[in-house]
């Protein structure tokens, strides 16, 4: 359909994704996400980094920031469902943009994956109530012991989110506003309680100077960190589904930056206030459960709350895994990075049932994979946070290129920190703070692959695996690999921006362009290809 | 001045406990030099004035 020198105008779909998420279901869809992810890595963080464990997330959480003022500033510019893989697409042409959206397809499958796992482990707990011993139900196969009670309740759980996401968007956007809100208020008592009532800062302090990790373990622990924070790409997933959306996503993300860093940590600032560093370490499947029941006062309810709230938050954020892995699929078959087959939208759902029912089959896969290792939870983390870091890196360089070679898009928000310079008879706004972003981000990366023995060797294979099969599906279509398919940009954008009924920012464009296409005739130049 | 919604009395009382809790982390801590809680009781202050503007702003705009 397309060969080397036509320039191809992206499509508007048949069957577009409807906009039905409005601010708190925004928020909500990135809530669920991050929220859940603290349950998991805390733990896991503060069993590496030990006494140093929240300078360990706030390392990480400073670079989140970074990453946060990143895609506020793209999804707004660019709300079309694909986030960083589309970003890197604009920026840095098809082979990036199918790269980056390799990495985060990776974290997405993981996503249902792993915090499927999770949310049935918190199920696990409130079994023994009803006289039923969880351990009981060991398949053995040789040295493998699979706990067959707990996959089989992983996959019902899957089951149904690919069900409710194939039912529609508003559905599964109630479903994540009800369930969040109640789990930002638990939350939220657990921290005021906790610092109230249980927090010794003598103890912290101890804790930092007797049992400050070595350089391994703290940068194992801090790179772990980074799994807390996948919650913005959700947002950016469901930005073509947002109203008005270069509106509300600055006001989603900015908020969420703030409330992420904040619980992050003031979690683990709390927890080494409160019990020793070993206690968790102990406890690294329900941390949050751990550091609630020693809380005076809630203490005695601690245990089944927590264990409610981390089983429906867990299930929440697998939900948002299930949502952005099949957007994703949908942003990058529309742009035939992958076989169209896959942006069918269904006419009844007005949903992407193939990718839902694909993509989640792959997250059942690398479930059923990592049962098969000592420690599922932990060999899920090491891939999650290879994917999460590699897509991150490419998108701050996407954002940079983009500065320069797509100045005349609105951008309803910048990040901070830019420098005046000029650029081809245009003043650029330089922006400083995603360089410490790149450097902070490729930082991270550096530290995975030096700490993480699974996500080092399999996240590169997952690419790699991805790699060939562009390689493959660009040949047979004659298409090409290393270059890019040519697109009109402009008229696409425009017609993201007139759909997202931006108008304001659709004429602010349409007049940028319309001045630089002047500029262009009175020097004698023609318009520059895209 | 326009009725808070019951939204927005949540949001309020939300940033009061946060400003609240942020003073007392930081008095906790300062007197130990125990700066990392200093700058987690400084974030929830400044999340909390940030929360309290956010409001104002909306009844503003409303007005």
């Amino acid at each position: 359909m397309n060969d080397n020198t036509d320039i191809v105008t992206p499509s508007q779909p048949t069957h577009e994704l409807r906009r039905d998420i409005s601010v708190w279901g925004s928020y909500m869809w990135g809530y669920a996400d991050v929220g859940a992810d603290i349950y998991a890595a805390l733990g896991l963080v503060i069993a590496a980094a030990q006494g140093a464990a929240s300078l360990a997330f706030a390392a990480a959480g400073i670079v989140y920031i970074m990453i946060g003022f990143a895609y506020t500033e793209l999804a707004s510019a660019y709300p079309i469902a694909g986030g960083g893989q589309y970003f890197a697409l604009r920026g840095l042409g098809d082979f990036w943009g199918f790269v980056t959206g390799t990495a985060l397809l990776l974290d997405y499958t993981i996503d249902i994956a792993l915090f499927s796992v999770a949310s049935a482990g918190y199920v696990n707990f409130f079994l023994p109530y009803f006289g039923i011993d969880p351990t009981h139900f060991i398949l053995t196969l040789g040295s493998l012991k699979i706990n067959y009670l707990w996959l089989t309740e992983s996959l019902i759980f899957i089951f149904f989110l690919i069900w409710l996401n194939i039912i529609g968007i508003k559905e599964s956007s109630l479903f994540n506003e009800v369930i969040g809100a109640f789990d930002i208020f638990i939350e939220s008592s657990v921290i005021v309680f906790g610092f109230l009532f249980a927090w010794k800062p003598e103890f912290l302090v101890q804790q930092w100077q007797m049992s400050f990790p070595t350089l391994h373990n703290f940068m194992y622990g801090s790179s772990l960190g980074i799994i807390s924070f996948v919650g913005l790409e959700s947002i950016s997933q469901a930005a073509q589904e947002t109203k008005r959306p270069a509106t509300i996503i600055p006001r989603t993300s900015v908020t969420l930056i703030f409330t992420v860093f904040i619980f992050a940590t003031a979690f683990s600032s709390l927890s080494l206030g409160v019990l020793p560093w070993q206690t968790f370490a102990e406890h690294i499947g329900d941390p949050i459960a751990t550091l609630a029941h020693a809380i005076p006062y809630i203490g005695l309810i601690a245990g089944p709350v927590t264990a409610l709230l981390g089983a429906t938050i867990l299930l929440i954020s697998a939900n948002s895994g299930v949502m952005s892995a099949s957007r994703l699929t949908y942003s990058m078959s529309e742009f035939d990075l992958i076989t169209r087959w896959f942006n069918k939208v269904n006419p009844k759902y007005k949903t992407p049932v193939r990718t839902i029912v694909v993509f989640s089959g792959i997250g059942i896969i690398e479930m059923l994979l990592s049962f098969m290792t000592p420690q599922a939870m932990d060999t899920l983390g090491n891939m999650y946070a290879f994917g999460a870091t590699l897509g991150y890196l490419i998108v701050f360089i996407a954002l940079i290129r983009l500065r320069f070679s797509d100045p005349y898009t609105p951008r309803p928000y910048k990040m901070p920190l830019n420098i005046k310079m000029r650029y081809k008879d245009r003043t650029i706004d330089f922006p400083v703070l995603a360089i410490f972003g790149f450097l902070g981000v490729g930082t991270i990366l550096f530290e995975v692959i030096l700490t993480h023995k699974i996500g080092r060797i399999a996240g590169p294979i997952w690419v790699l695996l991805g790699l060939l099969y562009f390689i493959y599906f660009r040949k047979k279509n004659n298409m090409p690999v290393t270059k890019s398919i040519k697109r009109n940009w402009e008229a696409h954008q425009m017609d993201v921006l007139t759909s997202a009924e931006e108008f304001d920012l659709a004429e602010e464009y349409r007049l940028a362009l319309k001045e630089r296409d002047e500029k262009l005739k009175r020097n004698g130049q023609t318009k520059p290809e895209k | 001045m326009d009725k808070l919604s019951l939204k927005n009395k949540i949001i309020s009382v939300n940033s009061l406990l946060f400003i609240i809790i942020g003073i007392i982390i930081i008095i906790r801590s300062i007197n130990l030099h125990a700066w990392l809680p200093v700058i987690v009781g400084i974030s929830f202050m400044g999340y909390g004035i940030y929360r309290t503007f956010y409001v104002l702003k909306y009844l503003r705009g409303r007005q």
